[in-house]
């Protein structure tokens, strides 16, 4: 038997022990193969390259072969583990060092090989589902169809051969520095207890105060400034809360009797310090990966719902036609047009018309504003099934922006102190602050009652509104309609809302789909850090829950531990992960002065409820597990 | 106080074995017996029975007239940890604890108050001379106190029975001698029923009586008379006679 055959060999024969290893190695790739199927897609390199979606993703595969490498590494270090005492017998037999490292180069790049193989295999049947899913429960016309993924598969493969090289050169150094007693002593617990310096559990404590009140506290254009600061603060400052703060907090619970010595308490902090250390990097890990998908996909969706969510309410006509610097004559003509098409697409519709009248008023700001006169209003207002207003002589009624403006609370109300100055020299004041989508305007504007608008001075500039409602006709139809009048138009002249949200719906379904999906492989690959990290410890376990339960333990306690061990380590980074992200969603909202509460909600409770999910199912099989070691 | 009455014990499997056939065994209030017989005779079998952790194939253990296997599994958990107290081979003491915390571990499911555990372990270690070690994780002190500790943690709660799976396996001649000698007195001055499973002629001379089984059946036993020296040679005639395996003979001979 040669020498490379005895190291397959040794793989075949072990075959359990390598299952985990590989098992993770192969996800590994996996994730990276379907991520990269979907940045490969022939649509982002046709036609419109989407620059920002590119950038983006080349982002994304960067992190994700990071984390990928660090993955194989740590999932490479605990297998390894487990196999120190295997090296220290096989050098006992008179194996040399460069012997063993060079077994466990083979192995590394066998197991590395087939990972590669067989995920790029997997990855092609997953993204397959995927793609079906996603077709069916998106608006995605430029469809995310199915193709041969070769440049998928090229880069999958290379970029992980490399990585499993890389990995394989980098362990077998490290084994050349280990000693023979410290192999074959490896598998006594006796590293010492992880310290915390108090100094940095303060600093952990100081790091995230300080982000987290900067974030919330900066407004508008300060986001942006504040953005990288911040991040970088709580970066660090989640690092330290992992690495210092919890195992600073653990030993000061160890610390006391009273807790530590309370029922099932010392069973289940008996290992957690020493576990700390592997647990925090993992944790950081976890937290950081999580964060970055609640953000990118709660931005993603805010985003969405920002554009689209109050643009229908926001401009309530179906038709609009606003003529700018056009002939009267030809005003009448583009209206004939209109009218055709609609009747064309069997739309039969309401059709109003108006004149707005801006006016300078003085300190009311930059540009002109809108004056309206009860009458026309109330017209419109009757159009729309919406309330109407009644100004009293001699007054005004504000109203406010409209929530596309983006604009501070405070700047919103600020018609309020301005009063109209009539040609009379009168003054009238406003009294009433309403919010209304009533008249086709963006910004504040004032009401005024008919005969205070005759006193009002000559506008400074008229402009002609013209409506339609649509009584009936199907909802395609007047998509179809609007996209054909919206291109029989210079842009700007008509605006057919129902089409508009149409389009940015179709350009926005797959670039929200991809975010989406990066976000959730982020998710996954961060829940299965922690199953891996829980497995690894599952031997010790047994034999910790075995000579516990020779002494007695009943079977209440042994689910409590585990339930209490397993909650701990699956919601610590992911509720760290859910504050960074709300916190983070918050300074976003303030940055657009566009409220994401509800929708931030949305995701963080999905990401919560999975996490929940994957909490119970695991908790099941690892009670399982142990249980029957102890029976 | 300890009645085991014609238990058998058949471990099912590809091929059932026999391990334990007819066994009958008592034990008086305060009384310290040691079983012995060559490897694989059944004598960790017939401890387990004893300890509750295994279940026999027929026949009853009873502890105070009443059978522990009849309890529910919750039931026996707690009926180990509060009646009964075990000293492993192997020590079963956990890594990440102290000394001390190991000894109180059993004590704080219980929910008993830090304070009375804190005497109690003070107490204990006192008697058994580990006081200097009760801060120290279990991978800082020697076999001998590591045995000691576990002997600590066997005997906080006073248990009414206590078992003891070859104690000194691991330990030289000098600790075997301080470990027995400590068991002695326990059992003496608590009044602790003791079983003990050794292959050690040395560590069964500290006992009553010596039972000796082989392959699962009752083959004899010895009491103690007023020499410990006479008992001890007489358990290495016994087991000459029986002629075990080379263990049992090279400790003889050591
Ligand atoms: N769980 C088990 N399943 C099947 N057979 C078992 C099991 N445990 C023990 N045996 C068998 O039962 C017999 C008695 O085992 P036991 O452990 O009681 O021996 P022992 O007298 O304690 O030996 P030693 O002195 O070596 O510890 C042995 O032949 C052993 O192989
Ligand atoms: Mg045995």
């Amino acid at each position: 038997m040669t020498f490379r055959q005895f190291a397959v060999n040794n793989v075949l024969r072990n075959k359990r022990l390598y299952a985990a290893y590989f098992l993770s190695s192969l996800f590994t790739v996996m994730v990276f193969f379907t991520f990269a199927i979907f940045a490969f897609h022939p649509l982002f390199f046709e036609g419109d390259i989407r620059w920002q979606v590119l950038y983006g993703m080349a982002v994304a595969g960067g992190i994700i072969y990071v984390f990928s490498f660090f993955f194989v590494l740590y999932s490479m270090s605990s297998f390894l583990q487990s196999r120190k005492k295997e090296f220290g017998l096989l050098m006992m037999q008179g194996m040399s060092t460069r012997q063993i490292r060079l077994m466990v180069f083979m192995e590394n790049m066998l197991i590395g090989f087939f990972a590669t193989l067989t995920g790029i295999l997997l990855g092609l049947v997953f993204a397959k589902t995927v793609l079906l899913l996603a077709e069916n429960v998106l608006v995605i016309e430029e469809t995310l169809n199915f193709y041969f993924p070769l440049w998928a598969i090229v880069v999958t493969f290379v970029s992980f051969i490399a990585l499993f090289l890389l990995i394989s050169l980098f362990v077998s150094f490290i084994l050349r520095t280990r000693k023979l007693v410290d192999l074959i002593k490896s598998d006594k617990q006796s590293k010492g207890e992880p310290k915390a310096s108090v100094t940095l559990a303060v600093i952990a404590v100081v790091l995230l105060a300080a982000g987290y009140a900067t974030a919330l506290y900066v407004q508008g254009q300060g986001v942006i400034i504040a953005m990288l600061p911040v991040i970088i603060v709580v970066v660090i400052g989640t690092y330290l809360l992992f690495t210092q703060l919890s195992v600073y907090v653990i030993r000061r619970l160890k610390g006391s009797k009273g807790i530590f010595w309370r029922k099932t308490n010392m069973v289940l902090f008996s290992d957690l310090s020493f576990r700390m250390k592997d647990n925090a990097r993992t944790f950081f890990m976890v937290a950081i990966i999580s964060t970055v998908a609640f953000s990118a996909i709660g931005t993603l969706y805010g985003f969405q719902s920002y554009l689209t969510k109050n643009l229908k309410e926001m401009n309530p006509y179906t038709f609009m036609y606003s003529p700018y610097e056009v002939e009267d004559n030809q005003i009448q003509e583009h209206t004939e047009t209109v009218e055709e098409i609609l009747n064309n697409h069997d739309i039969q519709t309401e059709t109003a018309s108006a004149e707005l009248d801006y006016f300078e008023v003085e300190n009311s700001g930059p540009s002109e504003v809108l004056i309206a006169k009860e009458s026309e209003y109330n017209r419109f207002a009757e159009l729309l099934d919406e309330e109407k207003v009644d100004a009293a002589e001699g007054e005004a009624i504000v109203v406010a922006d409209s929530s596309r403006v983006l604009i501070g609370a405070s700047k919103k109300e600020r018609l309020l102190d301005v009063p109209i100055e009539l040609t009379n020299g009168e003054l009238v004041q406003p009294d009433q602050f309403i919010s209304s989508v009533v008249m086709p305007e963006m910004y504040s504007y004032y009401i005024v009652d008919d005969e205070t608008f005759e006193a009002l001075p000559e506008p400074v500039e008229t402009k002609t509104r013209l409506i339609w409602q649509p009584t009936e006709g199907s909802e395609e139809a007047i998509i179809e309609a609007g996209g054909i009048l919206q291109s029989q138009f210079p842009p700007g002249l008509f605006s057919a809302i129902d089409y508009s949200i149409y389009t940015i719906n179709k350009t926005f379904g797959p670039v929200l789909f991809i975010g989406l999906f990066i976000g959730i492989v982020f998710f996954v690959s961060a829940g299965s850090f922690l199953y891996f990290r829980l497995y690894s410890d599952l031997d010790q376990d047994k034999r910790k829950f075995k000579s516990i339960a020779k002494m007695g333990l009943t079977d209440k306690e042994l689910k409590k531990v585990i339930n209490r061990q397993t909650a701990l380590l699956f919601f610590a980074p992911i509720v760290v992960a859910l504050i960074h992200g709300a916190v983070a969603l918050t300074a976003l909202s303030n940055f657009f002065d566009y409220n994401l509460v509800s929708e931030s909600a949305m995701v963080l409770g999905s990401f919560a409820g999975i996490q929940i999910i994957y909490f119970l199912v695991v908790r099941y099989l690892y009670t399982k597990q142990i249980r029957r070691a102890v029976l | 106080m300890l009645q085991v009455k014609n238990v058998s014990k058949v471990y099912e499997g590809k091929i059932a074995y026999r391990a334990l056939s007819n066994i009958d065994l008592a034990l008086e209030k305060g009384e310290f017996v040691a079983i012995m017989g060559p490897s694989g005779s059944g004598k960790t079998t017939l401890l387990n029975m004893v300890a509750t952790i295994d279940t026999p194939t027929t026949g009853e253990v009873l502890i105070e007239g009443s059978n522990p296997h009849v309890l529910s599994r919750n039931d026996l958990a707690k009926f180990r940890r509060r009646e009964l107290g075990f000293v492993f081979q192997e020590f079963n003491l956990l890594y990440t604890l102290t000394v001390e915390e190991n000894m109180v571990l059993p004590l704080t499911l219980d929910g008993k108050r830090v304070k009375e555990m804190n005497e109690k372990a003070k107490t204990i270690a006192e008697k058994l001379g580990i006081s200097g070690i009760m801060g120290k994780r279990v991978h800082e002190i020697s076999g001998g106190q590591a045995q000691r500790a576990a002997i600590a943690r066997a005997m906080i709660h006073q248990p009414k029975l206590l078992l003891a799976d070859e104690p000194t396996g691991n330990l030289d001649s000098k600790a075997s001698k301080d470990v027995m000698g400590m068991l002695e007195t326990l059992n003496k001055n608590e009044n602790t029923t003791t079983m003990l499973v050794t292959h050690d002629p040395q560590a069964a001379s500290y006992a009553d009586r010596v039972v000796f089984i082989q392959d699962g059946k009752f083959y004899s036993e010895i009491h103690r008379g007023k020499s410990r020296q006479t008992f001890f040679q007489s358990i290495i005639d016994t087991l000459s006679l029986m002629g075990g395996d080379d263990r049992d003979f090279s400790s003889v001979r050591g």
